[in-house]
């Protein structure tokens, strides 16, 4: 079933859609990770426009973020403080980011933006993760007491002025370093379409020494105020978002995460993390190739604009 | 000797369970096991962040449980035994109760919210026709002179 997408100015399989949204959403479902930074690049390689598969991704992600959040918010697993320090980071980092992808897209080079920046980030995640999976094999094969590496407990961060009392999260430290931490995801957000949990997570544990119960509420307190602001900036300066597009991801993606966490409930998924990492190695690849090799058509059409 | 299995989380009810178990104990010769589960955790992109997730709510149900192992020692004279499974809460408890032999009784508390008794206390009445011990239920709000009188 041909649907043809408004914004996005491209006709697509409705089905391979709904498919794409579902497999993404089993995959996060089942591995506990995001789906933004796995979608995104797929969407590039059926053919969406970069720029409106960022915009339309970052939509989705306030989407399937929400239920996530309230759940915290019950939980009272939110340090809505710190949350709000990262928060007024998150929303300058992504007018910063939109403001930067404005300003690429009237030059024309905004899809060689998005896509240079997901080759690096996928190399980096996906090589991080492909280390880690292994040596946690490894260490299942030796079966030796696994050590859990102490973080420090005091750094340079401490040292910092302006500091306030978060409470929720026991610290006492100055704002600097949160600000700075949700203004890269906020730029991160902007120009690539995800939450930026992955980074935003280990930078709260390990650099602010958050205690990792109220880590994951935060994170997400945060991503879905910053992707919201994304997508409106998106759409309103860009005219980027593709509703039609969103709707269907989302629905596949909501099924697909039910059965992905019924999954991963009921396997370690251990050993095939191993396989995830090398998938998002190959999706790197094949961007990064695609950007090398000589395209079979020279030149396109296209949004460039501005000349 | 028999056990008395309790599960240990962040509710309120919780503690009038622990008090009921303990003192059962006390006056029956019994043992006090105290099970608590680590849900699994939903963000799991780095294997790391997710062992020091796991060593952190391990730290804060060892401190939790050491509150209510020190009363029960000093009090009730009740060496309770502390249980850390990780998994769904539902799944645990039933394989604890399987693998546990000695394991008796099951106490819930229940808590006092208009909402209902709480989920492990819905989801386990539910299936206690299946069970192979019985499920006591203490409810979350019984003053502690009345919990003394009645154990």
């Amino acid at each position: 079933m041909q649907i043809y997408l408004p914004i996005a100015e491209v006709s697509v399989n409705a089905f391979l859609l709904l498919g794409l949204g579902g497999i993404v959403g089993i995959l996060s479902g089942m591995f506990g990770v995001g789906g933004g930074f796995l979608m995104t690049p797929l969407l590039f390689f059926i053919g969406i426009p970069p720029a409106v598969a960022v915009a339309t991704e970052a939509n989705q992600i306030v989407a399937s973020s929400f239920s996530g959040v309230l759940a915290h918010l019950k939980r009272k697993t939110v340090d809505l403080k710190m949350g709000t320090v990262l928060l007024i980071g998150g929303l300058v980092g992504a007018a910063l980011g939109v403001l930067l992808f404005n300003f690429l897209k009237a030059l024309g080079q905004v899809e060689l933006l998005v896509k240079l920046s997901y080759v690096v980030f996928l190399g980096v995640v996906g090589g991080l993760m492909f280390i880690e999976s292994v040596n946690a094999i490894r260490r299942s094969r030796n079966a030796g007491a696994a050590t859990v590496p102490r973080r420090r407990q005091r750094n340079w961060v401490h040292s910092l002025p302006f500091k306030m009392r978060f409470r929720a999260s026991g610290l006492y430290i100055s704002v600097i370093p949160p600000l700075l931490i949700g203004l890269s995801v906020g730029v991160l957000a902007a120009i690539m379409g995800v939450g930026g949990g992955f980074i935003m997570v280990p930078a709260m544990i390990y650099l602010l020494g958050m205690p990792t119960k109220v880590v994951v509420g935060t994170s997400l307190f945060q991503i879905i105020f910053v992707t919201a602001f994304t997508t409106m900036l998106h759409a309103t300066t860009n005219y980027t978002v593709d509703m039609a597009l969103a709707v269907l991801l989302l629905i596949g993606g909501v099924i697909g995460a039910q059965i992905g966490t019924r999954i991963g409930v009921h396997m370690k998924a251990e050993q095939l993390r191993v396989l995830l990492a090398m998938m998002v190695l190959v999706v790197c690849a094949k961007l990064a190739l695609e950007l090398l090799l000589q395209p079979a058509e020279l030149y396109s059409l296209g949004a460039a604009g501005g000349h | 000797m028999r056990k008395f299995l309790v599960v240990l989380d962040d509710s309120r009810e919780c503690l009038n369970a622990m008090r009921f178990a303990a003192m059962r104990a006390a006056k029956t010769g019994g043992g006090v096991e105290v099970l608590a589960v680590i849900p699994p955790e939903e963000f799991n992109h780095w294997i790391g962040v997710g062992d020091l997730m796991r060593e952190e709510a391990r730290e804060r149900i060892e401190a939790h449980f050491e509150v209510f192992a020190k009363w029960m020692r000093d009090k009730q004279n009740v060496d309770p035994k502390l249980v850390i499974r990780e998994g769904d809460p539902m799944t645990e408890i039933l394989a604890q109760i399987r693998d546990d032999s000695a394991i008796g009784v099951l106490v819930l508390g229940a808590g006092v919210d208009k909402k209902g008794p709480g989920p492990l206390v819905t989801e386990l009445t539910r299936s206690s026709g299946s069970l192979s011990i019985p499920i006591t239920i203490v409810p979350g709000d019984m003053s502690r002179e009345r919990l003394e009188a009645i154990t």
